[in-house]
C-alpha cells in the first residue's frame, strides 16, 4: 500500500506554481523525510495530502486509494501543522477531550501515559506550556488517534536542541511500537538524517529525488581525484554535482564504477551531501522509473 | 576508531541484571553507517568481556528512545548480529547475547594487551607519534590478512566500507 | 483539471463522528462568548424585570383609580407616565443595539479566530471533517443566540406593555417594532450570520466584527427608514387623520390646495398666517385646521394601522430568516471550499 500517491500533482497560487508535476509513490511503514529549501513546496504537498488544499492539476490519493481529504482519509491520517497549532486557552485535559470528540478512534490511556512520562500537567492551559511541550502535546494528540499515517510539517523548526532530540526520540519510539508510517518535512537535513529511511527532495516546486535511503546511499558515491582528469571521468559517468578545489575534484556520481578509475578514490556519501548536491543542480533528478501498476520496480534512471 | 570509542557498558539503564547490559552511543562524524556502529559496539563489548552469554540487549524501543534513530536501523543491527551468530531473538522477550564459538578468552586478551603495551612503548621510544603508530599497525594488519587471503576485517575502515557497500549493492540489485 | 478518484463503497466508509460529541466542543470553545451574551441579556433582563414590576404595579393603581375622568385620577396618571415613560423610551434606543452585539460577538470569532490563529489546520484535519464541524457549530450557536434574544424580547414586551395600553406609543413605530414580536430575534440571527460569513471571508476577528457590525447597521437603518413602510400598500386618509384608537404609524403627511395639487408646508403656513387673529389665538386646537379646510386646503395622511403589526412582523421576520439562512449556507460553502 502506498501511503501517498500522486501523479502530475500541481498547485498554482495566482501566477506562481508552488508545486509542479509531482509524481510520487510513497510506500507504507517508512519514515519519510521531505526536504528542501523554504518555499520549495513542502507545505503545499503536505497540505494537499490532508485535504487542506486542493490540487490545481493532477491527483493525489492517500492510505491506499482514498481521496485526500475525504472522511475515510482523515480518519486514518493524523496531521500536525507547522508550529503545532493548538487552542491556547484550553487546558491539556480539555484538548484531549476535544480531540477525542473529533475522532472515531481514540486511545485516552496512551495519551495520558505519554503526557505523564513527558511531565506535561493535565490541568495547565496549553498557552502556558513551553514550545517543546506544546509540540509534544500535538504529537501525543496525533498518536492517540492511532493513525495509519502521521504527517508532520516542520515539527522541529521552533524547538531548541534538547526539545528536538526528545521529540524525535518520542516519535521514533511510537514508530517502533505501532509501526506507523511517518512523513515529516524539514529544511534542515541534519535533523532527519538518522531517522529517515525514505527521502524526497523538493526544490522550486519540483521533485528531484524520491527513493529509499538505503538504495540512494548504495547507488551514489563521491569520487575524489585529480582535477586534471576530472573532465575525462565526467564524460563517462552520471555526475550529479562536481566541485573543484585547487588540484582536487570531488564528483558526486550515480552508479559509479567499482573499482574507481585509477588515481581516483570512491567514498560513500552522507545524506546531507547527497541532498545538497541535488539542490545545487536544479536539473538533476534521481527518481524511480515508471512502474507497472501491480509490481514495484525500483530502477533508478539517470 | 575502535577501542577508544568504547563506552562503559555498565552505565546502561538499570544495573546489570535489571536492565539491558549495554547502552549505545553514536558518532555522527565517523562515516560509519549507524547500524554498523551498533553492531561494532556489541562486538567490542563481547570481545572485552563486558557482555556475556545470555545478557539482554536493549529493546528496539529503548535504543530508539535514547538515540532518536529509525527503529529499522536497530532491527537491521540486531539482524546482522544474529547473522554473525552473536545474538538471538526470543519472541516476546527480546534479543539476547549468544557468545560465538572461538571468542578469545579473557586471560588471552590480557596477555595480548600486555604485549601490545610493550610494543607501544618501544614505538614511542623510537620517536613514532600516535598517527604513525596507527599507520604502521594498519599497514601491517592489511599485509597480514592479504597474505592469509582472508576478507578484510570488520572494524577497520576499508573492511566496513567494503562490507557495507557490498551488502547494500546486493540489496539494491 | 483534477481527476475524480473512485469512492469507496458505502459499506466500508467509517461511521461518522456522532453529532452529540460536537455539542461539548461548541460549548467549550465558545463558552466565553456565550457567557458574555448571558451577562448582557441577563443584566438588562434583570433591570427590565425590576423596573417592569414597578411599572406594572404603578399602572395597576392608575387603572384602578375611580372615577377615571376625574382630575385627581388624571393627575395620578400623568405623574405615573412622567416617572417612568421617558426612561423607558430612552432605553429602547439602547436596546436596538443589543441584537448586533449579541450576534456579532458570538458569530464573528467563530471562524475568524480559527483562521487567524491557524487552529483550523488542526480542527479541519481531524476525523470529523470540516463540514460536520462547521454545520454543528453554526446551528447550535444560531439556535442559542436566537432563542435567548427571543426570550429577552418577550420580557421587554411585558415591560413596555403599560405604555402601549395607554396609547402612548405605536407598535409599528421604528424604535419599538424591532424590539418586540419575532423581529428582535430575527435581527439577532442576521447579526450572527453576518458575523460568521465575515469571519470566514476576512479571517481576522476584529476586522470581521467591525465589518459585520457595519453591514448590520446599514441594513437595519435602510429597513427602518425605507423598506418597512413598503411591506403593504399604505392607507391614505384625508382630514383629521387616522381614526384608529391605537397610534398608527404615520409616515407621511401633506396638504393639497384648492386645485387639488400638493402644496408645500411653506404655502400652508402663509395661508394660515392670513387667518384672522381670533382663529390663530383660539383655544380650539382644530381652529386653524378648520380655517384651512374652509379655504379648500386638505390635509392628507399616509399610514399603516397598528392592526398590520403581525403581518409586518412576519414579513420582516421572514426575509430576515431567509437572508440569514442564505448567509449561513454560504458560510458553510466557503468553509468547504477554503484552502489552507
Amino acid at each position: 500500500m502506498n501511503v501517498i500517491e500522486t501523479s502530475g500533482l500541481g498547485k498554482r497560487y495566482g501566477r506562481t506554481w508552488a508545486l509542479k508535476g509531482a509524481a510520487l509513490a510513497i510506500p507504507a511503514s517508512y519514515v519519510v523525510a521531505l526536504v528542501g529549501p523554504n518555499g520549495a513546496g513542502k507545505t503545499t504537498l503536505l497540505h494537499m495530502s490532508v485535504g487542506l488544499t486542493t490540487p490545481t492539476t493532477g491527483r493525489i490519493t492517500v492510505v491506499g486509494s482514498e481521496t485526500a481529504g475525504s472522511p475515510a482519509a482523515l480518519d486514518q491520517i493524523a496531521f500536525v501543522a507547522q508550529d503545532a497549532p493548538l487552542y491556547k486557552n484550553l487546558s491539556t485535559a480539555d484538548m484531549l477531550h476535544l480531540t477525542r470528540n473529533l475522532n472515531r478512534r481514540w486511545d485516552q490511556q496512551r495519551a495520558e501515559a505519554r503526557l505523564k512520562e513527558l511531565n506535561i500537567p493535565l490541568d495547565r492551559k496549553v498557552g502556558k506550556l513551553s514550545g517543546g511541550q506544546q509540540a509534544q502535546l500535538a504529537l501525543t494528540l496525533a498518536l492517540a488517534r492511532r493513525p495509519r499515517l502521521l504527517v508532520l510539517d516542520e515539527p522541529l523548526a521552533s524547538l531548541d536542541p534538547l526539545a528536538r532530540h526528545d521529540f524525535m526520540a518520542s516519535l521514533m519510539a511510537a514508530v517502533a511500537e505501532d509501526g506507523l508510517s511517518v512523513v515529516l518535512s524539514s529544511h534542515v537535513i541534519a535533523d532527519l538524517e538518522r531517522v529517515a529511511d525514505y527521502l524526497i527532495v523538493l526544490s522550486r516546486g519540483q521533485v528531484q529525488v524520491a527513493g529509499e535511503v538505503e538504495e540512494l546511499m548504495a547507488v551514489h558515491s563521491m569520487l575524489t581525484g585529480p582535477a586534471a582528469t576530472a573532465d575525462d571521468v565526467t564524460e563517462r559517468l552520471a555526475v550529479v554535482h562536481a566541485r573543484r578545489a585547487g588540484t582536487v575534484a570531488h564528483l558526486l556520481v550515480r552508479n559509479g564504477p567499482d573499482p574507481a578509475p585509477p588515481g581516483w578514490e570512491a567514498t560513500p556519501v552522507s545524506l546531507e551531501e547527497l541532498v545538497l548536491a541535488y539542490l545545487r543542480e536544479p536539473g538533476a533528478a534521481a527518481l524511480p522509473g515508471p512502474r507497472p501498476r501491480a509490481t514495484q520496480d525500483s530502477g533508478i534512471r539517470a | 576508531m575502535t577501542i577508544d570509542k568504547q563506552t562503559d557498558p555498565v552505565e546502561g539503564p538499570g544495573e546489570r541484571g535489571t536492565g539491558a547490559a549495554i547502552a549505545f552511543r553514536l558518532d555522527h562524524t565517523s562515516g560509519v553507517p549507524t547500524y554498523l556502529q551498533l553492531v561494532q559496539q556489541v562486538e567490542h563489548a563481547l570481545r572485552l568481556g563486558y557482555l556475556g552469554q545470555g545478557d539482554r540487549l536493549p529493546t528496539v524501543k529503548e535504543v530508539v528512545t535514547s538515540l532518536a534513530i529509525n527503529p529499522n536501523t536497530v532491527l537491521k543491527a540486531y539482524r546482522e548480529l544474529e547473522h554473525r551468530g552473536l545474538a538471538a531473538g526470543r519472541p516476546g522477550q527480546g534479543t539476547f547475547v549468544q557468545s560465538t564459538p572461538g571468542t578469545v578468552g579473557l586471560p588471552e586478551l590480557t596477555a595480548l594487551r600486555k604485549t601490545l603495551v610493550t610494543w607501544l612503548r618501544s614505538a614511542d621510544a623510537a620517536g613514532l607519534d600516535e598517527a604513525g603508530m596507527v599507520a604502521l599497525f594498519t599497514s601491517a594488519l592489511r599485509d597480514f590478512h592479504d597474505r592469509r587471503g582472508e576478507t578484510p576485517v570488520p572494524g577497520t575502515r576499508d573492511g566496513d566500507r567494503g562490507q557495507a557497500g557490498r551488502r547494500t549493492a546486493e540489496g539494491a540489485a | 483539471m483534477t481527476a475524480v478518484a473512485a469512492r469507496a463503497p458505502r459499506a466500508t466508509r467509517p461511521r461518522p463522528v456522532p453529532w452529540t460529541r460536537l455539542v461539548w466542543i461548541t460549548w467549550r470553545q465558545h463558552r466565553v462568548a456565550l457567557a458574555g451574551v448571558a451577562l448582557l441579556l441577563g443584566g438588562l433582563g434583570l433591570y427590565l424585570l425590576i423596573m417592569g414590576l414597578k411599572i406594572h404595579s404603578g399602572y395597576a393603581s392608575v387603572t384602578s383609580c375611580h372615577p377615571a375622568r376625574s382630575s385627581a385620577c388624571q393627575l395620578a396618571s400623568n405623574l405615573f407616565t412622567n416617572d417612568y415613560h421617558p426612561t423607558a423610551q430612552t432605553l429602547t434606543g439602547f436596546l436596538l443595539a443589543v441584537p448586533v452585539l449579541v450576534g456579532v460577538f458570538v458569530g464573528a470569532p467563530l471562524l475568524a479566530r480559527e483562521l487567524e490563529t491557524g487552529t483550523f489546520r488542526f480542527a479541519w484535519t481531524q476525523g470529523c471533517g470540516r463540514l460536520r464541524w462547521v454545520i454543528t457549530k453554526l446551528a447550535l450557536l444560531a439556535i442559542a443566540v436566537t432563542s435567548a434574544s427571543y426570550a429577552f424580547s418577550l420580557l421587554f414586551s411585558w415591560y413596555y406593555q403599560p405604555w402601549l395600553a395607554k396609547g402612548l406609543d405605536g407598535v409599528l413605530a421604528p424604535q419599538l417594532f424591532a424590539l418586540r414580536g419575532v423581529d428582535f430575534a430575527a435581527w439577532t440571527l442576521l447579526a450572527f450570520a453576518l458575523g460568521a460569513i465575515a469571519g470566514v471571508l476576512i479571517g481576522r476577528t476584529v476586522a470581521a466584527m467591525a465589518a459585520s457590525l457595519a453591514a448590520w447597521a446599514g441594513l437595519n437603518f435602510l429597513t427602518a427608514l425605507f423598506l418597512r413602510k413598503h411591506y403593504q400598500a399604505p392607507l391614505v386618509v384625508k382630514g383629521a387623520g387616522p381614526s384608529n384608537t391605537n397610534p398608527p404609524w404615520v409616515f407621511g403627511q401633506w396638504y393639497t390646495g384648492p386645485n387639488g395639487a400638493v402644496v408645500s408646508q411653506q404655502t400652508v403656513r402663509n395661508v394660515a398666517a392670513h387667518a384672522p387673529a381670533s382663529v390663530q389665538n383660539s383655544h380650539n386646537l382644530n381652529a386653524v385646521t378648520a380655517y384651512l379646510a374652509q379655504h379648500h386646503y386638505t390635509q392628507w395622511w399616509v399610514y399603516h394601522p397598528e392592526s398590520r403589526y403581525w403581518h409586518f412582523q412576519l414579513i420582516e421576520g421572514g426575509w430576515l430568516l431567509a437572508l440569514s439562512l442564505i448567509l449561513l449556507a454560504a458560510t458553510v460553502w466557503l468553509v468547504r471550499r477554503r484552502a489552507a
